[in-house]
């Protein structure tokens, strides 16, 4: 064939493209936290002779690259487009669902029988506690009509009442009371995995019924709207830039004078929400400030004696503004991050008559906070 | 280090072609190019494999040797002792790393025996660069090829970054004069290019993308698979492997022309074959050919009685698989295509030429699909339960939502997976070339867009830090 003029520019178009990112990156200030994925980017890894033998050296390398490639942002939601161009309705283990809805998928699981064993063993030292179990089906379950057509899923209801069928003590079970509230309100957001205020009111109601507690009817409560701008987890998982931002409602009581005492952090408040969480993009953390090992609540407009201990995942920060207002003092324990004995707090604690243990059903089985309470 | 990656994308190839560019070819008798090429390439190796690298230079170091020795004594029986004592180290370095844990479970199965396994890590591409130094000092033997007699381009030849780690298998005949000269030109560069690009896009976008399907299915439990999700499964096997495969075979010609070598093409379309002889004519070209030179022929071919024919063929194949990784799936494996073959060869051959061509693909996909489900699982026991999916045995059916989700998910990767594992561009590329726009401004403007945007997607997968595995970590 012969030669033509343009060819000798095509080697140098592309070998300019490349050396143009290779400078912008070795140029650029590198930021530490990515806010769009909520998390910290990877740092220059430490050179050590046994990093470079295990290939550790190497590994960060290729990882502090690609987190700090130049426009990744730009360069992620290149991905997602072209993922949606070919037809893909699942990026990254999340469904993307008809009304802007994105939805977790729910893994197979396989730590049932374990869970079941650790509560029974927890419950047999401790049977004086009125106990409680509420695993929470998630947007999975509750959103079923809105994923993909054919999506193939486990179901969360057939697993949540095999376990509920071998535990010992009570068990609350959400999942109708979750899928009628969701006529009328979004009992999840849509670019989140969490459950929205209301779909926690709605299961606070079944909690009530459950233990004889009068609840709060929803008309006593001055339900506000604290941000229109909020771009949950799964939103940063997928990279779906256009969808519209989630709204964050709260549900105010009449009475709300509180003293929350984050107690590893020597840090008491007298409100269950922060502030600062809504300038940023990790806004569900404006629920009692994200993770924490132990949260002890007092509400000071009630003297009845009554002490609850939650012990839970992200999702019950949004259920305890509704349980506070009928105990004088919730505990709160995330055992993923707590490292004590769960049983030595309860006796410490001879005033805990009431147990709340609180897991959706993905971070039930994945997490596994869970198996560290016995 | 891998080609499709950040660092080698962005920082290692570049600043290796611009040095590589910058030096002259020779001066005061070094060869400053072959220097910057060894270098990088010593670096690219160590990049992943700090200690192994040992390994390599140990290997290359007494090829070398026994070459020279085996040029400098006349007599046979000399020439022949340098030769044994290559092969058999080169093989027995292999042997320990590849096959020792491998032999050690066959040893406790049979005397019942619990000999701990030495867990030891293959070295990266070891399978490739032994074959290729072996093929170096029995082309020396037979005076085929003359020895080398510069250590370290011997070495450079070795440890070629473009071709080290995943092939082909380079013979040093095929490149030896170009190790002393050769064309470096911009059209080399430019049609290098477009085929590293080419084999970029073959490797993250379709094998990537596709891999992907194989091991969701393959993660799906066994008694929930239907028929169809079975068999599309191993369809997206069969193509994330040729994809992956060929796409490093691209790169490595690719990059290859753009330093000036020409390596042997590996892959020619091995799906739109009509027979397994076909298929294994047109599949990792660099293998078969090795094994046809260097076992099948000096242990007389073809050219022997029949039943001796087919006791090679077998031999062949049997030591195809074993190559494929230390595993009884692979001895399956080669034994499976070796029978076949010889079916083929002694049965069929009459029959099938009057078959329709569609029968002829259609027996040669099914065949292949076959292997490719014998080489995906390396557990007898979830191999013969998969087939038994594949076939309706304990299968979830025959169709069911599972499939119908995943069809309609990568329909389209399917569908371009298909289009380019039969000679479509090639085709396109021959009529595009009688055509004057092709040639014109506006051609090339519309040539380099498809290509920067090929780029552009490649680099978002890669930056996403999608799913990207190293298949060839057991070759």
């Amino acid at each position: 064939m012969k030669n033509i003029k343009y060819e000798k520019l095509f080697g140098i178009v592309v070998s300019l493209f490349i050396l143009t990112f290779s400078a912008i990156f070795l140029f650029s200030r590198k930021i530490e936290f990515s806010e769009n994925e909520n998390r910290y980017l990877a740092r220059f890894p430490h050179f050590s002779f046994s990093n470079l033998q295990s290939g550790k050296l190497t590994e960060g390398l290729e990882d502090y690259l690609a987190d700090h490639f130049p426009f990744r942002d730009f360069f992620m939601s290149v991905k997602t487009k072209t993922e949606l161009t070919i037809g893909k309705e699942m990026i990254d283990d999340v469904y993307i669902g008809s009304d802007e809805y994105l939805i977790q998928n729910y893994q197979k699981p396989e730590n049932g029988h374990k869970i079941v064993d650790v509560l029974n063993q927890f419950y047999g030292d401790m049977n004086y506690i009125n106990m409680n179990l509420m695993l929470v089906p998630t947007s999975i379950t509750i959103n079923e009509e809105k994923l993909p057509s054919y999506a193939p899923t486990y179901s969360q209801v057939e697993e949540m009442n095999a376990i509920y069928s071998k535990i010992k003590f009570d068990t609350i079970d959400v999942t109708e009371a979750l899928k009628s509230g969701n006529q009328e309100y979004p009992m999840f957001y849509r670019l989140d995995h969490h459950w929205t205020s209301y779909g926690a009111y709605y299961a606070y109601l079944e909690f009530c019924k459950s233990n004889n507690i009068t609840p709060l009817a929803i008309t006593e409560f001055d339900i506000q709207e604290v941000t229109d701008n909020f771009n949950g987890t799964l939103y940063s998982k997928t990279n779906l830039y256009t969808l519209r931002p989630d709204k964050i409602h709260i549900f105010i009581p009449k009475n709300h004078h509180y003293e929350v005492n984050y107690v590893f952090s020597n840090r008491i408040t007298d409100t269950l929400y922060e502030e600062k969480y809504l300038d940023q993009k990790d806004k569900y953390s404006y629920f009692l400030d994200n993770n924490h090992p132990l949260i002890t609540i007092t509400n000071q407009d009630i003297h009845n004696g009554n002490e609850l201990l939650i012990i839970k995942d992200s999702y019950a920060n949004s259920i305890i503004p509704f349980l506070v207002n009928h105990y004088e003092k919730v505990h709160v324990i995330d055992p993923r991050f707590y490292k004590f004995s769960i049983e030595d707090y309860l006796r410490e604690n001879p005033n805990i008559r009431d147990l709340l243990i609180l897991y959706n059903m993905n971070t039930v089985d994945q997490d596994l906070g869970i198996l560290t309470i016995g | 280090m891998v080609f499709s990656s950040i660092p080698f994308l962005f920082f290692f190839f570049p600043l290796f072609l611009i040095l590589y560019y910058i030096v002259p070819f020779k001066s005061y008798h070094i060869k400053w190019k072959n220097v910057i090429l060894l270098v990088f390439s010593l670096f690219f190796y160590a990049w992943g494999e700090p200690i192994y690298i040992l390994l390599m230079l140990f290997s290359t170091f007494l090829d070398y040797n026994c070459s020279r020795m085996m040029n400098r004594y006349q007599e046979k029986k000399k020439r022949k002792f340098f030769l044994l004592l290559s092969v058999v180290i080169n093989l027995g370095l292999l042997g320990f790393f590849k096959y020792s844990d491998f032999l050690i479970s066959i040893f406790n199965n049979i005397f019942h025996l619990e000999i701990p396994l030495l867990n030891l890590g293959l070295p990266i591409g070891i399978s490739f660069y032994t074959f290729q130094t072996m093929s170096y000092t029995i082309d020396v033997y037979r005076r085929d090829v003359m020895p080398e007699r510069n250590y370290f381009t011997y070495l450079t030849y070795v440890s070629m970054f473009p071709q080290l780690i995943a092939g082909p298998i380079v013979r040093y005949q095929t490149v030896s004069e170009e190790l002393y000269k050769r064309d470096i030109t911009y059209a080399n560069f430019n049609s290098g290019l477009k085929r590293f690009i080419q084999g970029l896009f073959k490797k993250v976008l379709i094998a990537n993308n596709i891999g992907f399907l194989w091991t969701t299915i393959s993660t799906i439990p066994m008694n929930e698979l239907s028929v169809m999700t079975a068999w599309l499964g191993i369809l997206a096997f069969a193509f994330q492997i040729y994809f992956d495969f060929s796409a490093y075979s691209d790169m490595a010609i690719g990059m290859g022309r753009m330093l000036g070598f020409h390596y042997l093409e590996n892959f020619n379309y091995p799906y739109v074959s009509k027979s397994i002889t076909e298929f294994w004519r047109r599949w990792h070209i660099s293998l078969s050919t090795w094994f046809r030179d260097y076992v099948y022929i000096p242990l007389g071919g073809s050219r022997v009685k029949r039943i001796i024919n087919i006791r090679n063929i077998l031999i062949v194949w049997l030591l195809t698989g074993i190559w494929h990784g230390a595993a009884w799936n692979f001895v399956l494996w080669g034994l499976y295509f070796g029978i076949l073959l010889v079916i083929e060869k002694f049965v069929l051959k009459k029959y099938m030429e009057k078959w329709p061509t569609w029968v002829r693909h259609l027996y040669a996909c099914f065949f292949i699909l076959i292997g490719w489900l014998i080489f995906a699982f390396d557990d007898m026991s979830l191999l013969t339960s998969y087939a038994e999916k594949m076939f309706g045995i304990g299968s979830h059916g025959i169709l069911d939502s599972t499939f119908v989700f995943y069809l309609k998910n990568y329909f389209i990767i399917i569908l371009v997976a298909f289009i380019f594992s039969i000679p479509v561009y090639p085709w396109i590329k021959e009529k595009l070339s009688h055509k004057k726009v092709y040639y014109s401004a506006f051609g090339f403007v519309l040539i380099l867009l498809v290509y920067l945007l090929l780029l552009l997607v490649v680099i978002s997968y890669l930056v996403a830090d999608s799913y990207n595995p190293f298949l060839y970590f057991r070759f």
